[in-house]
């Protein structure tokens, strides 16, 4: 893995000379009171690896232009140069008034190393020490999922999870058990059987046709256009189209009857879920204020506003309080947020239905016989639905967080009376067609064997879709759950032993206090399905807690922070040996101090750490404990004519 | 601590090799899924157009 040999920085933020801290893969501590330019070694660190400043970014875009000490003259560059023990990765990267950063090392090898370094924990400050643990369980699970390279894993596992459930929704809304028994019923209306392949329908229509004592029988499906033009060479043609386009209707509107059990059915469901939102006027207003308070929380775990204030009121207000605050809260609105978009799927859904009775409808309003004034009681029917499918879908578009309601199902419902007696009166005025000519019997059978003939292909057309559809939904379902187990597997094991790694740093640091057992827990949903979250449990006084913000000190917390930082860069960095501590050990007393100096070095000697502190006393301590680990030590100086100076510490006290 | 740890690659890797394995799952749409990643073209919307092309050629298959 990588060590640092040297690394010189000159122009940036605090630093206006040049610094140079030759280490020879050395580990360092360096002293530096406020304001001699300690934290430009860890911005400068940052900006080499990550192309931007987290905490400044919100100083101008990308916090580029905040990279460059302001004394410094439009000609002169910003840069950092570090050499690494693999001199082809040495780089120097550097920054011109103009904000266009460039790297001096553009070798595909420095390209990886440097692309591969930046998903590493390299750096921890002070203000990132909560984060992790004052995160939500969400945001902790993708955070980690994001350090142990989960991403992918979460990825396939929602793919996975949204095409089964595509597939399911699909089934659900084709309604195919329905529309089958629909075309069953056309077929036993016109064959007098149920007809389920290809072989009964073939049987059942040579048993239609048999009272005609016609010559031969038909074999196969494609024998039954010779069949019906040979009804036809005797009879009307427009008349036979007559017969057909009512006998069309009359199915049309028994599917729309059917369908309309849909609509209505899911009409209600989404009147519920509306409905039980709406009556609730806080929770509307909780929601739109959701976005305000998660943009905050954002805000305030960037480190951008100023410490001890809220941002937004500009009151007093201890931050990591306001964040716990602020993150229970975007929690609690997480959950109104889901039903808020239960509300969005069943719009979508009822959406769906009533275009697809709209759409059917439209086509079946350009039957040339309803403009015949037999069919206008007909054509009455279809429109009255066409309107009804309309007065559905204005529903559709009222918006919840504007307080509009929702009409009731009752009002809405289609008069189903009149349904049914126009399918009669179009089935009726078929068969009078027909019984009316000369020849009536043939006629008939001519008709119901059309009938018979659509009826059946759409039955095998819905069957082989919904046939296929289900193929899809159980591969996806099955795929997902073998998925789950193993991505649960893994994540479990990890978390094991990535806990136990996070309790050994914890406890050198809080050795016999009443905390420890310190274990990543996984945390489902309520369906006990999805991963929720990841809970951080610990005992305390020998009882079992979780999460640990509300027991803990700011300096328990800060220690589990550390210990978080310390396991993730001994699990997760693979390119890089070293790392940069910059003042985290603020809230520690000299114990605790003590403690963490001698964990470093006992648990870190094969890393090369650069440890930053602006407490004279806490650098006492650590350099009493490294000077004769082959630590070097050194003070930053700062001076409005030279900026920030790094001298080797002499050792007085 | 790193022994037994898999990464997010291994996971997806002993998924897709042994994903043949997985009883009631169509081996045509396995197929298409494994050949998605192997390209690196596996997104939501090229599994679901392929998914979708699978459904409707079945849909569309003359009866024998």
């Amino acid at each position: 893995m990588n060590k640092i040999e040297n690394i010189i920085i000159k122009g940036i933020r605090g630093t206006r000379d040049e610094i140079s801290m030759d280490l020879g893969k050395k580990s360092i501590l360096v002293f530096g009171e406020n304001g001699t330019g300690k934290s430009t070694i860890a911005d400068a660190f940052e900006w080499f690896y990550q192309d931007k400043v987290d905490h400044l970014v919100s100083e101008e875009i990308n916090g580029k232009h905040a990279i460059r000490n302001i004394f410094l003259g439009d000609r002169e560059k910003s840069r950092i140069a570090i050499d690494f023990t693999d001199g082809a990765l040495d780089n120097e990267k550097s920054i011109g008034s103009s904000s266009q950063a460039s790297n001096s090392n553009a070798s595909a090898a420095f390209l990886e190393y440097k692309e591969r370094s930046a998903s590493e924990n390299l750096i921890l400050r002070y203000q990132d020490l909560v984060r992790f643990i004052i995160a939500t369980k969400s945001e902790r699970l993708s955070n980690l999922q994001e350090i142990i390279g989960f991403n992918e894993v979460r990825e396939m596992r929602g793919l996975l999870k949204k095409m089964a459930g595509k597939y399911t929704k699909e089934i659900k809304a084709g309604d195919f058990e329905s529309r089958k028994s629909q075309k069953q019923a056309i077929l036993m209306e016109s064959l007098g059987q149920n007809v389920v392949s290809t072989d009964h329908f073939i049987q059942a229509v040579n048993r239609l046709v048999e009272p005609l004592k016609m010559s031969g029988k038909i074999a196969a499906l494609k024998d039954i256009p010779g069949l019906l033009k040979s009804f036809e060479k005797e009879e009307d043609p427009g008349q036979i189209e007559q017969i057909a386009a009512l006998n069309r209707i009359a199915d049309h509107l028994s599917e729309l009857n059917t369908g309309i059990d849909e609509l209505q059915k899911t009409y209600d469901a989404y009147h519920t879920v509306y409905s039980s939102l709406a009556k609730d006027k806080q929770k509307l207003k909780n929601l739109q204020l959701r976005k305000l308070l998660s943009e905050g929380l954002t805000i305030l775990k960037k480190d951008i506003s100023k410490d001890g204030y809220c941002p937004l009121c500009q009151q007093e207000k201890d931050k990591i309080q306001l964040i716990r605050e602020l993150g229970s809260r975007v929690e609690e609105l997480d959950a109104l947020r889901k039903e808020y978009e239960k509300v969005g799927e069943e719009c979508q859904r009822l959406s769906e239905i009533i275009q697809n009775c709209a759409n059917s409808t439209s086509v079946i309003l350009k039957e040339k016989i309803l403009s015949e004034k037999d069919s206008q009681a007909l054509k009455n029917t279809l429109e009255a639905l066409q309107s009804k499918f309309a007065r559905y879908g204005e529903e559709c578009k009222k918006d919840i967080l504007s307080g509009e309601k929702l009409t009731p199902g009752k009002e809405l419902a289609v008069d189903r009376k009149g349904l049914l007696s126009s399918i009669d009166l179009a089935k009726k005025n078929a068969l009078s067609l027909a019984e009316g000519r000369k020849g009536g019997a043939k006629m008939q059978i001519h008709a119901k064997i059309i009938r018979a003939v659509d009826a059946y292909n759409e039955y095998v057309a819905i069957k082989k879709r919904q046939d296929a559809l289900l193929i899809a939904k159980n591969t996806f379902e099955a795929l997902y759950e073998d998925f789950i187990k193993r991505q649960e597997e893994a994540l479990t094991t990890f978390l094991e032993m990535f806990s136990a790694e996070v309790d050994k740093y914890y406890t050198m640091i809080n050795p016999d206090e009443k905390v420890g057992s310190i274990r990543l827990v996984p945390l489902k949903d309520k369906t006990d399905e999805d991963l929720q979250g990841i809970t951080i449990q610990f005992s305390f006084f020998d009882e079992t807690h979780r999460p640990p913000k509300y027991l803990l000190s700011e300096s328990h917390i800060h220690g589990l922070g550390i210990a978080f930082f310390l396991a993730s860069v001994k699990a997760f960095n693979k390119v890089n040996q070293f790392f940069l501590l910059d003042d985290v050990v603020s809230s520690f007393d000299a114990q605790h101090r003590g403690r963490f100096i001698r964990m470093l070095v006992k648990e870190f000697k094969d890393y090369q750490v650069i440890l930053l502190t602006h407490e004279k006393d806490f650098f006492d301590i650590a350099a009493a404990e490294v000077r004769h680990k082959g630590w070097q030590i050194c003070s930053l100086t700062w001076s409005q004519e030279r900026g920030t100076d790094l001298l080797p510490w002499s050792g007085a006290a | 601590m790193k022994k037994s740890i898999k990464s997010g690659q291994e996971v997806i890797h002993d998924f897709l090799s042994e994903i043949l394995n997985i009883p009631s799952a169509e081996p045509a749409i396995i197929d298409m899924l494994v050949r998605l990643y192997q390209d690196d073209k596996l997104t939501e919307r090229s599994l679901q157009t392929a998914v979708d092309q699978f459904i409707n050629d079945k849909t569309g298959q003359q009866d024998e």
